[in-house]
């Protein structure tokens, strides 16, 4: 008997263990989308959601123009549910090395500016906000406006 | 009588003892965590410290000058040059925590810095190909850089407290800060000629709205916190509140995945930003525009030009589960890392404007 309710007693902490080990399961839900500027899609576009509680997400746009969010430790795929502010920054001028092994700046941009309005950089005052719903699967459309 | 029920034992037995020992060395693993807590305490509280020292200066600096220090000043004609300015005849740049030596008991230090040729204050280092001695054969106080006030580290933090400079004037060895400037959301990099400013709202070419009033427009409209290149801020700018308003910061300088991705002996290595006397953003400014405690996590971080301005940025520390920053009115405040990532950008901004209330 005694022998019994500690098999018993052993597997409830067993559970517990299990449920408390799976803790870090990730709530996220996959997002996905896609930038432009009219119609044409934009490549090397960072993609940021920024939630209001939980954790950062980013993407990169492709040459298709299509981003998918990654957490920003790297761990899970996908976004934090619930109302995220989108923020976008334009990285085409920088997509080759901008900073060589000594520390120095590699001239390359002269002349080269964002192709977007940077009112969408700041995560404060980007006008871009969606929700991101739970356990679905969520792409958006992004048309942003040119530089003024 | 029978003298055995008679006499009482006068010993332990060895199950007895078996069994305080095994109490004395479950409680013995029990303290020893505690002790390494009670240690990381301690030195989050010499810190803790370190930031009120340094508000403190900040607000002496402020009674006699009437303003904040620069968060950097570097008017040199290489493109960072300022109106207020014009064209300098010579190098001079310095860093914050340079400014406000003069307020930490460190006179001495400010009278030893060469104020006009900024390298006459770097030692070359002979790991690098110099003779450590000179950088300039004719200064004679040139160790002033390694200089290092106990004021500006942090005891949790790693690492040497020197860190290797690379420059294509000569290689040299820098003290290392880990108390930094809040220059708003970014910090890093700032305006440059020769450098896109991914983040700056006001760069060149931006068609983002000034605010009104500034006299030398982009540089004044730079940067939303209270520290910024070329220019000096007052209590009157925090607009916020000076009470929610971050004036200092701290940088974690524990990034195993930043070390391992950059090229090895180069400044790509963590422990080699923030050379304190050094004027350049990225050792003198944090940005909240980061989550806090954010790090590189593979070597594609370290090859997106976002991620890694966004590391150079980012507030941090080895206290667990958050940041101490010191706010404009002097106080300091433990931040925790699950602050939402937006009241944190709203914190550091001295006129956003925003509402929010934060915790702790």
């Amino acid at each position: 008997m005694a022998l019994r309710s500690s098999f018993v007693c052993g597997l409830v902490a067993l559970g517990m263990v299990a449920a408390v080990g799976c803790g870090e399961s990730a709530d996220v839900a996959k997002v996905t989308g896609v930038v432009k500027l009219g119609d044409e899609p934009l490549e090397f576009i960072h993609v940021e959601f920024w939630p209001e509680n939980g954790q950062r997400a980013f993407g990169k746009t492709d040459a298709q123009g299509r981003f998918e969010l990654q957490t920003d430790d790297r761990k899970f795929v996908g976004g934090s549910p619930g109302t995220n502010r989108v923020v976008l920054k334009d990285t085409w001028h920088m997509k080759d090395d901008y900073i060589d092994g000594g520390g120095d700046w590699v001239d390359m941009s002269k002349g080269r500016k964002s192709r977007i309005h940077s009112k969408y950089m700041d995560a404060l005052k980007t006008p871009l906000t969606v929700q991101v719903k739970p356990g679905e699967d969520n792409d958006f459309e992004f048309v942003a406006d040119p530089r003024g | 009588m029978n003298s055995r029920n008679d006499k009482k034992p006068n010993g332990f037995t060895l199950v007895e003892l078996l069994v305080v020992i095994a109490i004395i060395g479950v409680m013995v693993g029990l303290l020893l965590p505690a002790v390494q807590a009670a240690r990381e305490a301690a030195r989050r509280m010499s810190c803790s410290n370190n930031l009120k020292q340094l508000a403190l200066a900040s607000h002496n600096f402020h009674d006699t000058f009437g303003k904040f220090p620069y968060g950097m000043l570097r008017n040199d004609n290489n493109g960072w040059g300022h109106p207020e300015f014009g064209t300098p005849t010579v190098s001079r740049r310095y860093a914050l925590m340079h400014q406000l030596m003069m307020f930490c008991e460190q006179q001495a230090f400010w009278e030893n810095w060469d104020q006009l040729t900024f390298n006459n204050n770097r030692l070359s280092d002979p790991r690098f190909g110099g003779d450590g001695v000179t950088m300039d054969p004719t200064n004679a106080t040139s160790a002033v850089g390694q200089t290092l006030a106990n004021t500006l580290r942090c005891p949790s933090n790693p690492g040497s407290m020197w860190n290797v400079s690379h420059s294509p004037t000569g290689n040299g060895v820098y003290a290392r800060g880990d108390y930094f400037g809040c220059a708003g959301q970014r910090g890093y990099p700032g305006f440059n000629a020769t450098r896109p400013s991914l983040w700056n709202p006001f760069g060149p070419g931006s068609d983002y709205p000034r605010p009104p009033g500034g006299k030398s427009t982009a540089s004044q409209a730079r940067a939303n916190g209270m520290f910024s290149r070329c220019i000096q801020f007052g209590m009157r700018d925090a607009l916020d509140g000076t009470s929610n308003t971050i004036l200092l910061g701290e940088r974690a300088y524990f990034d195993p995945m930043f070390d391992q991705c950059g090229p090895p002996a180069t400044t790509t290595m963590i422990g080699n930003w923030g050379w304190v006397w050094f004027g350049a953003e990225g050792n003198a400014f944090l940005g909240t525009g980061v989550p806090i405690n954010y790090r590189i996590r593979s070597c594609a971080d370290m090859a997106d030009p976002v991620r890694y301005d966004d590391r150079i940025n980012a507030f941090g520390s080895m206290h667990p589960g958050g940041v101490q920053v010191a706010m404009t009115d002097g106080s300091v405040r433990f931040v925790s890392e699950s602050i939402s990532a937006l009241v944190f950008n709203a914190m550091g901004t001295r006129a956003g404007n925003e509402v929010f209330t934060s915790e702790n």
